[in-house]
């Protein structure tokens, strides 16, 4: 599947949950270990982000249930992770896919990050020459 | 704010009616590769969280900013 590769790289998505789908604007960002959707989007699609602890975490990534510690450019984050049932963009599709929940700072104009988590197993080109997204399964 | 609904429009055009502001619409029309191509707005905020208040639970929807990448003044690194 080709898509217009624009800069930065944003698509839109399908997410799907036990309580619906929603489309939603992403930044391709396949060197993410994994996929980002904010709190109001999971709930709605009928997830729980479950309890978690909030302790400060010192190391680069320490599953602790349903958190993760995540090392972003701006510090550490904790974050709980959910696997999200279904994403698809186009006609290219991921089942299960683990998805750290956080909210995006309000300035961004896209509400998912679509990293490693959905594009593992798939072929992903991005020519910026030719401002082409190629996915391929 | 606003719901209510509004006529069938592209992206470019739902864009430019709500500048700044974050679109909820129901998807009209898609392209080849699935990305959408018309809309139908349901409402529109500035706060991308107040927005949610807007659409149900179960809603089939899509949601998207009316302006860039990022808001004016702000850069991605």
């Amino acid at each position: 599947m080709q898509l217009t590769l624009y800069n930065p790289p944003l698509v839109f998505v399908r997410v799907a949950g036990p309580r619906g789908t929603r489309e939603l604007s992403a930044l391709v960002s396949p060197s993410s270990r994994y996929c980002l959707i904010g709190r109001r989007d999971i709930t709605s699609l009928g997830y729980s982000t479950g309890p978690y602890h909030r302790k400060v975490a010192f190391l680069p990534e320490v599953d602790r249930g349903h958190a993760l510690a995540l090392i972003t450019v701006g510090g550490i984050i904790e974050a709980p992770i959910v696997t999200i049932k279904q994403i698809e963009i186009g006609d290219v599709m991921a089942s299960d896919v683990q998805t750290v929940v956080y909210d995006l700072p309000e300035p961004t104009g896209f509400d998912m990050l679509i990293g490693h988590t959905f594009f593992s197993g798939l072929r992903l080109e991005m020519d910026y020459r030719s401002a082409l997204l190629t996915i391929t399964s | 704010m606003s719901d209510e609904e509004t006529n069938v429009q592209s992206l470019d055009e739902a864009r430019a009616t709500f500048p700044e502001e974050w679109i909820a619409a129901t998807v009209v029309q898609k392209d080849a590769s699935g990305q959408p191509t018309a809309v139908r707005v349901i409402a529109h905020h500035y706060d991308r969280y107040r927005l949610r208040d807007y659409v149900s639970e179960g809603m089939e929807v899509c949601i998207f900013f009316g302006g860039g990448p990022t808001k004016e003044g702000y850069y991605l690194l």
